[in-house]
């Protein structure tokens, strides 16, 4: 047993942290914390050993690093963590700021969790499904792994208090709202309008939708979260709202939804390739705006999670880790069927160890009846430490009041969690502040990944099933799309743009960095407004593009003028004569700086759909699907936009192979500060 | 969302939804398509024209039971939707928005004040109203953020 030697070490660090706090609470001469946990790491809880994420190198699984030797298999990387010690170490760890968990609840009877239950930072519904009013707490009558919010929140904010384990931020203002799944909730109330939400200086929201087809995106018509989402900038006293949000999990399968980019064919065998995501989070029309930061999952080897949905729309990764299971996630999981309890686990095909990586350790619902960790789990479903009749629970769960998360759900927080750090270390700084300066720190994790795993194959546009080649066509070392080829190269990698910052659909800006963005922070002083202008409805891009399928095909231009500079810019297309097959569609848009940024991806969520008798799903006339994208962000907007469709060949029902269909592209610049 | 592992597949996924939490007509699921064949199961409205979309409302058929408060609605290529029957507006002073309600035609059933006054949530009590008081609204006051919302997918924890 490998973990009884990382919990002495934990209780010594507890000891050192009560005995530091003789006297009023000292620590190093720089400082700014007092009492008993000043400026000490997370080593003060028993459970931090399992918190990869604050302390990669120090965790139960750094032992797991390269343990196979000559692959990728390691489960850590033993860096890969959000580099957040040097902050505490300063005595920084979220005060003075207020963070709204909006989810299913938040269990405040939680011994790692300070709810605050003031009427002005919490919200339930005051029904059956309450235990207390005003008091977010999911009731009994909710479903039994209603425990979402408690592990988002406890990402966050869990304590540091010699108790289990600690939030990347625990010394926040915690507030939580039952809200995903109450009947009659309220977006406008919870996003900053009502009494309970408006003093949020960030909400975490590791909620969205995956629309089955694409959603309207009508400026002319907004919908209640574009009208709340308007109105950011001007909460925090005017210095805006941070609203964090999880991009999904729909990478590389989608539920029962087909996803035909998972699989594909290589050299006639069926491999898993996944070069791109195949659904796109900016289907999930909240993410169309600057003021919503959507976050992407890494996992404990450094790279994305694999089910992180990808996308331009990406401000930034955290972690979100993978779904290892074993006694605390080292192992598995199972690959066809094999199981094994307390791991490892083995692939019965080809008799190897699966390692995948752990998730991230958290607060659950109180107690072993209720919560992702409970009695009655079947051994290799979940690990042993959330099985809480197990031997590895009854040591270090035996209260069932901790579990384990993953998904861009887990990752949220994290950065929900960094950014509190940000804001406690500089309350000044407005939301484009925040924005700009994980822009600028994030780390470019994975930064070869566009040619890992043969992600550097063409994909060939002419099948109907996903297929790729040697990339030796006519895009062989093309970066660009080219006009009329019939191969295309999806994944670009992180893409330097004009304005030199670094963008990659599968991370954004990259791994937050938390002594990195909370050093800028202290020393940021040129602060950017937080004022918004609209750039109100769709202007005409190109009308009536032509686009064939099974090919690459340059649909249009248009110019802009002006001196702005662009923060993101969004596309919105229609059909104007119904025969545009979405599904079989990518758009990569070329800015006049010569940046090219894939907004969609063909063979994509809407492609053979189930949800649509297995055909292609069709644009309408007045579909008005709209795309963004941040990988121009800096760049002069002024000159010769060039719009790409990347169309594969359709399923039939939808349209013939190699036939055209026509399509208007609108666009719109938010304009950066 | 929380993503279990299993013994027999990779994950398996548990999904939260408003929508599952709201019953609806018979069928009816917000963001995905309902059939011509389908739409014969419902009474539908006239088009009711809203932004740059046309939608027709869908009733029930007798012995269908409609959820109260929530209207369901069609697009031209099928698509589900759904409405509160609510308009909101921005972008226009609680005094101004008063007394224009005050000899409008259509009058919301309440009003609710949200974000400090910025914005107005006005109740109605079908969505034809709904529309109608918004498209009056911004003929007196085309500068305001008016709109009918609609709901096209469902939101899952992730």
């Amino acid at each position: 047993m490998r973990f009884p030697n990382k919990h002495r070490f934990a209780m010594v660090a507890v000891a050192a942290a009560v005995l530091s706090a003789c006297g009023g609470g000292s620590g190093p001469s720089s400082c700014s914390e007092t009492g008993t946990y000043a400026c000490q790491t997370g080593s003060t809880e028993p459970l931090s050993t399992y918190q990869w994420i604050l302390n990669a190198s120090q965790s139960y699984f750094a032992q797991f690093v390269n343990f196979m030797t000559g692959d990728a298999n390691g489960i850590s990387d033993a860096t890969s963590d959000l580099n957040v010690n040097p902050v505490y170490q300063s005595g920084i760890k979220g005060q003075g700021v207020n963070v709204l968990v909006i989810d299913d609840g938040v269990d405040s009877s939680n011994p790692d969790l300070k709810v605050d239950l003031t009427s002005s930072h919490n919200f339930d519904d005051g029904s059956a499904n309450d235990n207390v009013a005003s008091d977010p707490t999911p009731g009994p009558a909710t479903p039994v792994d209603t425990a979402h919010g408690t592990n988002a929140a406890g990402i966050i904010a869990a304590l540091q208090n010699g108790v289990g384990v600690m939030g990347v931020a625990p010394r926040v203002n915690l507030g939580g709202a039952r809200f995903v799944g109450v009947n009659g909730a309220s977006t406008l109330a919870a996003y900053g309008g009502a009494d309970w939400s408006k003093n949020a200086d960030i909400i975490n929201a590791s909620f969205g939708s995956n629309p089955v087809q694409p959603a309207p995106f009508d400026t002319t018509n907004p919908s209640d979260s574009d009208t709340a989402i308007q109105n950011f900038p001007a909460l925090r006293n005017g210095k805006g709202l941070v609203f964090i949000k999880a991009a999904g999990n729909e990478f590389s399968s989608s539920g029962n939804r087909d996803c035909l980019l998972a699989d594909v064919n290589l050299n006639g065998n069926t491999v898993k390739a996944n070069v791109a995501s195949c659904d796109n989070p900016a289907n999930d029309t909240e993410t169309l705006y600057p003021m919503v930061l959507t976050i992407a999952a890494g996992n404990s080897k450094g790279q994305k999670a694999s089910y992180s949905s990808a996308g331009s729309i990406i401000w930034a990764t955290g972690l979100g880790g993978e779904d290892g299971l074993g006694n605390y996630g080292e192992y598995g999981p199972p690959v066809n069927g094999a199981t094994q309890a307390g791991g490892p686990y083995l692939d019965t095909s080809s008799g190897s160890v699966v390692y995948h990586g752990p998730q991230l350790f958290s607060t659950d619902l109180v107690g072993k009846a209720r919560g992702y960790a409970r009695d009655g789990q079947t051994t290799g479903d979940v690990s042993e430490f959330t099985r809480t009749e197990s031997a590895v629970a009854a040591k270090l769960n035996s209260n069932g009041n901790y579990s384990t998360m993953n998904g861009t759900s887990a990752a949220t927080p994290t950065v929900s969690g960094v950014v509190a750090l940000m804001l406690s270390a500089n309350p000044k700084l407005t939301w484009r502040d925040v924005r700009e300066i994980l822009a600028l720190t994030s780390r470019k994790i994975d930064s070869a990944y566009n040619t890992r795993l043969d992600r550097n194959l063409a994909l060939d546009l002419t099948q109907t099933t996903p297929t790729y080649t040697a990339n030796t066509g006519a895009i062989a070392g093309k970066t660009a799309p080219v006009d009329g080829a019939t191969e295309a190269n999806l994944e670009l990698g992180y893409v330097k743009n004009a304005a030199n910052y670094q963008y990659s659909n599968w991370y954004g800006f990259g791994l937050v960095d938390a002594a990195a963005a909370v050093n800028m922070a202290k020393s940021y002083s040129t602060y950017k407004p937080a004022t918004y202008t609209d750039p109100g409805n769709f202007a005409s891009g190109v009308t009536n593009g032509q686009l064939t399928y099974g090919q690459i095909t340059k649909i249009g231009t248009f110019s802009v003028a002006g001196a702005q500079k662009v923060d993101m810019m969004e596309l919105q297309l229609n059909s104007p004569n119904n025969d545009v097959c979405v599904g079989a569609l990518g758009i990569a848009l070329v800015s006049p700086a010569g940046t090219v940024s894939y907004l969609s991806v063909p063979y994509n969520i809407f492609y053979k759909a189930s949800n649509n008798g297995g055909n292609d799903v069709k644009l309408a006339s007045n579909g008005n699907y709209a795309l963004g994208s941040f990988a121009f962000y800096g760049e002069a907007a002024a000159g010769t936009w060039s719009v790409y469709a990347v169309s594969a060949n359709p399923e039939s029902s939808c349209a013939t192979a190699g036939s055209t269909a026509s399509i208007d592209v609108g666009y719109r610049i938010f304009a950066a500060q | 969302m929380k993503k279990f592992a299993t013994s027999f597949g990779f994950v398996a996924l548990i999904t939260f939804s408003f929508a599952a939490s709201t019953p609806a007509l018979a069928g009816l699921d917000v963001g995905k398509t309902l059939s011509v064949a389908d739409q014969a199961n419902y009474v539908l409205s006239a088009p009711v024209q809203l932004g740059q979309s046309a939608y027709q409302v869908l009733s029930p058929k007798a012995g269908t039971v409609s959820t109260p408060g929530i209207t369901h609605i069609v697009a031209a290529n099928g698509l589900i939707g759904e409405s509160k029957n609510q308009v909101i507006v921005s972008k226009l002073s609680p005094a101004e928005l008063s007394t224009f309600l005050q000899t409008a035609s259509q009058k919301p059933s309440s009003t609710t004040s949200m974000a400090g006054g910025k914005i107005a949530v006005l109740q109605m009590t079908s969505f034809q109203e709904a529309v109608a008081l918004r498209n009056a609204i911004l003929a007196k006051f085309p500068e305001a953020g008016v709109s009918v919302p609609v709901k096209f997918a469902a939101t899952n924890l992730r």
